[in-house]
């Protein structure tokens, strides 16, 4: 029998590009779905009813490799917010735990990266019902502080019983949510009586990256006994340390952390190197 | 023509496209592994080799090394034989052989009170000392021999082979010194290890060497001292020949890897680096987890506590506390560049944990560590002190130092009769005064103020140690 080599490698040729073009696609899928597959995910949430637990959110995916968030001490400028809030600024400087008051207004800065301000009687006009408005007035009330209120993100607000609305912001640093700076705000029609805000300086990533464990895993190995009835409404991640704020600290870092939110307001942590819990 | 060319381009874009395939299928294959698509090129690329490292037979060779290793020719020479020294390591080699045999043997042909350690190494003998008592446990994981396998309950302290001692050219008597006494066993001569004419041999070579005159000594017990001071008698000591000896100066420094908060992550948290956060103050880097923390400070004093402690946990067996202690110290000292090794001076037994100490030491010469206090304000006599039991280290104290000889070389009087007036009044027979276990030339480091430091006479006393300074020529 005379093979016809030219013929041959034609149809090879062509199994051989279908090949490619169906491994390819495999892989596409595969950096889609970071290769957690969706049976994965809805044997997850069987598991997970079985043990009393219900999911009634979308189970993130992302399982790539990522690095530690670099952070910085020192996130304020305690003169210029103090002039700003209160319209003047002490002689001698403003340390832990001082207390700054005029006209109703008050402001304690609690740590380097920490401030309370609250006012009585503030004078101004918002809209409060119109959301949009409210959160327009807000973001330039921050950036009058000098806090970049374009980095913030709206975590979640409620309307207090007296008509005024409580918004929780949670700083965002390349698609990531940073938990540990956060603002906590309420405002009422006359503008704002409570600002809490927390603020590390970031730095960037660091130069390696760790293995994630995916959100599945961790909800696997932490919601079992003791929690049934709970409803899981919310899984992001972001960053979240062990480190609390210390005297003298110059630099930290903190891991990626899985957040889990549950429908009766509770939020857990979780370290997305090893699932383990962040108290 | 034309054809050939295009039948040519044809084979070509099936290679290509076969590649192309094989590394798809490649990438997919990682995938199912959770891996980086690229790492098994990697895996293909940095291929290491067949080459794979027990690390408990690593840590095994790494600290079941004797202190010190010694030849008495039976006639009050001894002669210390240098860890760089071809002798050292066939000598050593032969000792683990009997001291395996005598481990699996079972009953030891005769019992000693310890006392008897004296006459012993008075003969014509190797003697092979660790620096403090290795319980059974331990020895036999040193050994390598399971549980089951070691009839006796063995420890080690000190061990001596004695060649042809009263015996024909075929046996060789072996004595072994632990925390219950003495025993003795006998064994034929190894297969193809050193036979009795070869011992003999090693023994004239260091009676004729004239490089092994420096390294010349007798025992306490050869001068008759050890039935009138608190004092051990196999301790050392120069009474023949010049009383002056060449030593170097030494000087030490903090690692420079220290500054570096990466490489200090890789070595302290090895594989755990991605379960800690970190932080850097003006005088330390933190390490950082649920249940953990690493502090390493600038001065080079590293710190490392397991936060719930050892309340309810069982100790576990020693070997594996041992093992866990071990490749810590083996992995953190990456970030040494020193010319100083450190090993294991002291074990202890405590009711939730076991403590293990270490030590520096540099050629043959001990560095000891005496500050009066570390970064947590508590004494600092050793180089690292490790708590651990078989599931986890629980405490740490280490003093990062990089060591090494200034090659500033001076003589110094180091004659047993000058010394002698120096510490007699520390050393004489007296029930209230600490016996001494140990003396010799050695490196004491007192603070970081002084980076440069010459040799001292040093007096072991179990903890109550005294450093007394040696007289230079000429002064």
């Amino acid at each position: 029998m005379i093979v016809d080599w030219s013929k041959a490698k034609s149809i090879l040729i062509v199994v051989m590009l279908l090949l490619n073009v169906f491994l390819f696609a495999l892989i596409s899928f595969y950096i889609s779905n970071q290769g957690i597959s969706r049976e994965t995910i809805s044997n997850t949430i069987e598991i997970l009813k079985g043990r009393g637990v219900a999911v009634e959110t979308e189970i993130p995916r992302y399982s790539s490799d990522t690095p530690s968030l670099i952070c910085e001490n020192g996130g304020y400028d305690r003169e210029t917010i103090a002039a700003k809030l209160l319209g003047f600024v002490p002689s001698g400087g403003i340390g832990d735990g001082d207390v700054l008051e005029k006209d109703g207004k008050k402001l304690v800065f609690r740590e380097s990266s920490f401030f309370v301000y609250t006012d009585t009687a503030p004078s101004d006009e918002v809209e409060i019902e119109d959301l949009e408005s409210t959160k327009s007035y807000i973001g330039k009330f921050l950036d009058r502080l000098g806090i970049n209120a374009a980095n913030y993100k709206l975590d979640s607000y409620v309307r207090n019983p007296d008509g005024s609305c409580t918004f929780m912001f949670t700083e965002k640093y390349r698609n990531f949510l940073v938990y540990d700076n956060s603002i906590k705000l309420t405002a009422s029609q006359k503008g704002i009586t409570y600002l809490e805000s927390r603020h590390r300086k970031i730095k960037g990533f660091a130069a390696g990256s760790m293995r994630i464990m995916p959100a599945y895993q961790v909800l696997l190995k932490n919601f079992g006994e003791g929690d049934e009835n709970v409803v899981i409404t919310g899984i992001d991640i972001g960053f979240k340390g062990y480190i609390k704020e210390e005297d003298n600290m110059q630099q930290f870092s903190q891991g990626p952390a899985w957040r889990v939110t549950t429908s009766n307001g509770d939020i857990r942590y979780f370290k997305a190197s090893d699932g383990e819990e962040i108290n | 023509m034309c054809r050939i060319k295009w039948e040519r381009l044809k084979t070509y874009i099936l290679l290509v496209l076969m590649l192309t395939s094989l590394i798809q299928i490649g990438i997919l294959w990682d995938y199912q592994n959770h891996g980086l698509p690229f790492n098994f090129l990697l895996g293909i690329f940095n291929s290491t080799g067949s080459v794979f490292m027990d690390s408990s037979e690593t840590v095994r060779e790494e600290f079941f090394v004797p202190y010190r290793i010694t030849a008495s020719n039976g006639n009050e020479y001894h002669w210390i034989i240098g860890r760089d020294n071809s002798y050292h390591r066939e000598l050593w080699e032969e000792a683990k052989f009997y001291l395996k045999n005598a481990l699996i043997s079972g009953k030891a042909q005769q019992s000693l009170p310890a006392d008897g350690w004296g006459e012993l190494i008075t003969a014509k003998a190797f003697i092979f000392e660790f620096k403090s008592n290795i319980n059974h446990q331990l020895l036999k994981w040193f050994m390598g021999l399971p549980e089951a396998q070691a009839a006796e309950a063995q420890g080690l302290h000190k061990m001596i082979i004695l060649p042809g001692e009263g015996l024909d050219e075929d046996e060789v008597a072996v004595y072994i010194l632990d925390n219950s006494g003495i025993r003795k066993y006998v064994f034929p001569f190894r297969e193809g290890g050193i036979s009795y004419k070869e011992y003999q041999n090693i023994i004239a070579r260091l009676e004729k060497g004239k490089e092994w005159e420096s390294k010349e000594y007798a025992v306490i017990k050869d001068l008759g001292l050890s039935e009138v001071l608190a004092i051990n008698p196999d301790v050392l000591c120069v009474v023949r020949g010049s009383k002056f000896r060449e030593y170097d100066s030494i000087r030490f420094d903090v690692p420079d890897r220290l500054s570096g908060s990466d490489e200090v992550a890789d070595a302290v948290l090895g594989d755990e680096r991605d379960s800690y956060d970190s932080y850097i103050d003006s005088q330390s880097i933190v390490f950082k987890n649920l249940d953990s923390i690493f502090r390493v400070y600038n001065d080079g004093f590293l710190e490392y506590r397991y936060i719930p402690g050892t309340e309810g946990d069982d100790k576990g067996d020693i070997s594996s506390a041992f093992a866990n202690s071990a490749t810590f110290i083996s992995r953190v000292s990456k970030l040494l560049n020193t010319k100083a090794d450190i090993y294991l001076s002291r074990v202890e037994e405590k009711p939730d944990y076991y403590q293990f100490t270490f030590d520096y030491r540099i050629g043959d010469y001990p560095i000891y560590l005496d500050y009066a206090e570390g970064k947590d304000g508590e004494p600092v006599t050793s180089a690292a002190v490790i708590q651990a039991n078989s599931k986890r280290i629980i405490k740490v104290r280490w003093i990062l130092k990089n060591f090494e000889f200034t090659g500033e070389k001076a003589s110094y009087n180091v004659n047993m009769e000058n010394i002698m007036n120096d510490i007699i009044g520390d050393i004489a027979m007296d029930s209230n005064k600490p016996f001494v276990v140990d003396m010799g030339v050695s490196y004491v480091v007192k603070s970081d103020a002084d980076k440069s430091l010459e040799p001292v006479w040093y007096v072991d006393r179990n903890g109550d140690n005294k450093a007394v300074a040696l007289h230079k020529k000429g002064e």
